[in-house]
């Protein structure tokens, strides 16, 4: 076959040829003039001439078309083998590792780091059902329903789950299975396997201490408290003004050290990354009002009034019990710490649509304008709250916002100074 | 022992605090069973069919989740009136106490003795 260009140049000489005779013929028709009895005949002759070049120029013209793909596909062909082998290098050799599984999730081909993952020899699990090494927790897990996913052709990303491998040892992955379809339009499922048993061996021992820093340091807390409050009980008739006061500040300073450590454990929880929502079925108003409880004594000495508006609100919300917990009763708790005495707390909660929202209002001491921006930093306190309350570290409205935060939802506030704060928390349900 | 005393059973690992509540209910005139763990509370319970429960849910080997559940499974445990004791750490465990079987809750480091009693007085109607 004759090469793209040389058929380029024939086209291109045909059709300056045909350009060419024509543009003479024209040239002679008109100055030299042709002959009365030979028009017909000069006319005939042009036209066949020209139709001569033209089937020449069609022809040639093919040529040109039938190289140009016979060239394409040369190079369609080269570039499909280079970029086949480009595919092929990243599978075999790729850090992770990567399975193709035919449509019903029976391995068709693995590559080196899945048989390394696996524990077994290359190419070993051909031909082996690869939902079978899932270890879901149970049903509700979304790992026992990554077949089902599968089968719609939907794409699974990032699930974590167990992998049990054969010599029964299990690992935690994220799993990801991409479902497509192959030359032949048979389906197909690219799995991949990110191996995140060590992240979370790190991060159980990181909850596991923060629980028993927060067990073996509450638990002593609780008992300073309640015996200290059985020796005043046992000896009230017969305490002195200043042993009354002693007992008063032991009190004080267990409780200074009671909040110290739950702030503290909550700052750690936020900050090692180990606070990750946990939803379950929260019963609202029993949840609620359970920690409006927490604060009546402390309300009580001060007779500050805790009123509480839960007639919107009923049932069961999915949310994280502790988070929710670190939010609310931080609230409440400055609320009522803020608030002199004779004073009012007012909570109140609601529903909209998709939300749950939390109004907690106080006639206390409130924020000064130019601190308001600071109020959610760490260990920050206002200059009033120093002043005014010894007790605090700051860390309360910053463990609120991050609690927020990490629940997807937002909060507020508004204040006067000298006549109170009200923050809103809307959260979603 | 006077049989007029309403029993009140307190399921607690921790020494100190299961003195101190057993002190606290004792002065207002119960008569306070204490079990340091939970195979202890069931035993009890078993033996001295208790008027309420007061149960902490972090114990080691048997918890008071497990412990719940065995009362409500029997009939000798299944009309005693279950307080529930828990750290600020067990909140998320609520909902499967509350299912279990549990009353109510207290949060240990929240509450005065003095509020624990009245909750045992108001769930005993007294």
């Amino acid at each position: 076959m004759k090469s793209l260009s040389a058929n380029l140049r024939a086209v291109l000489s045909s059709l300056v040829a045909l350009i060419f005779m024509l543009g003479l013929g024209y040239f002679a028709w008109t100055y030299f003039g042709v002959p009365e009895e030979y028009k017909d005949q000069t006319i005939i002759g042009v036209s066949v001439f020209t139709m001569v070049v033209i089937a020449v120029l069609v022809y040639q013209s093919r040529k040109v078309y039938e190289s140009a793909r016979a060239i394409a596909r040369g190079m369609t062909r080269s570039m499909l083998e280079e970029s086949h082998e480009l595919f092929s290098e990243l599978y075999r050799n790729s850090p992770i590792p990567y399975l193709v599984v035919d449509s019903r999730g029976i391995v068709d081909s693995m590559n080196v780091a899945s048989a390394r993952f696996f524990h077994v020899e290359l190419n070993a699990l051909e031909g082996i059902d690869i939902f079978s090494f899932i270890e879901a927790e149970d049903d509700n897990d979304k790992a026992s329903r990554i077949p089902d996913f599968y089968k719609q052709e939907k794409n699974v990303n990032e699930v974590v789950t167990q992998m049990r491998r054969p010599d029964g040892v299990c690992r935690y992955v994220l799993l990801s299975l991409y479902p497509f379809r192959d030359g032949d339009g048979r389906k197909r499922g690219l799995l991949t396997l990110v191996d995140i048993t060590k992240q979370r061996k790190i991060d159980k021992a990181k909850t596991e201490f923060v629980s028993l820093a927060s067990h073996q340091l509450r638990t002593p807390i609780s008992s300073m408290k309640w015996n200290l409050e059985l020796l005043e009980t046992a000896m009230k008739d017969s305490l002195d003004e200043n042993q009354q006061q002693y007992i008063e500040k032991m009190n004080h300073s267990i409780e200074r050290m009671d909040m110290l450590v739950a702030d503290f454990l909550n700052v750690s929880k936020l900050e090692l990354g180990t606070l990750k929502p946990e939803y379950t079925q929260v019963d609202l108003v029993a949840f609620v009002t359970s920690i409006t409880d927490e604060y009546q004594s402390p309300a009580k000495k001060k007779n500050v009034r805790i009123d509480v508006n839960w007639s919107e609100i009923s049932g069961i919300v999915i949310t994280d019990a502790h988070l929710l917990h670190m939010i609310v009763s931080n609230l409440i708790g400055n609320a009522v710490k803020y608030t002199p005495e004779n004073g009012i707390v007012r909570v109140e909660a609601r529903y909209d649509i998709d939300h749950v929202i939390f109004t907690i209002t106080d006639n206390g001491i409130g924020i000064p304008e130019d601190e308001q921006e600071m109020i959610f930093t760490k260990l920050y306190r206002a200059s009033n709250a120093k002043s005014e309350v010894i007790e605090g570290t700051g860390l309360g409205l910053y463990v609120v916002k991050e609690a927020v935060q990490v629940l997807g939802g937002k909060i507020n506030f508004t204040s006067n100074p000298g006549k109170g704060t009200t923050f809103t928390v809307v959260l979603p349900k | 022992m006077d049989s007029d005393k309403k029993k009140i059973l307190i399921v607690e690992d921790e020494i100190d605090l299961l003195d101190a509540l057993a002190t606290a209910l004792e002065y207002e005139g119960f008569e306070a069973l204490k079990a340091d763990g939970g195979k202890k509370g069931i035993e009890m319970a078993k033996d001295e069919r208790p008027a309420l429960a007061i149960v902490d849910i972090s114990m080691p080997k048997v918890n008071g989740i497990e412990v719940i559940k065995k009362y409500k499974e029997h009939d000798w445990g299944k009309d005693i009136k279950i307080i529930v004791m828990t750290a600020l750490d067990d909140l998320e465990k609520m909902a499967e106490v509350m299912e279990a079987g549990g009353d109510e809750y207290v949060v240990k480091t929240k509450v005065t003795l003095g509020d624990i009693v009245q909750k045992v007085k108001d769930k005993l109607g007294m």
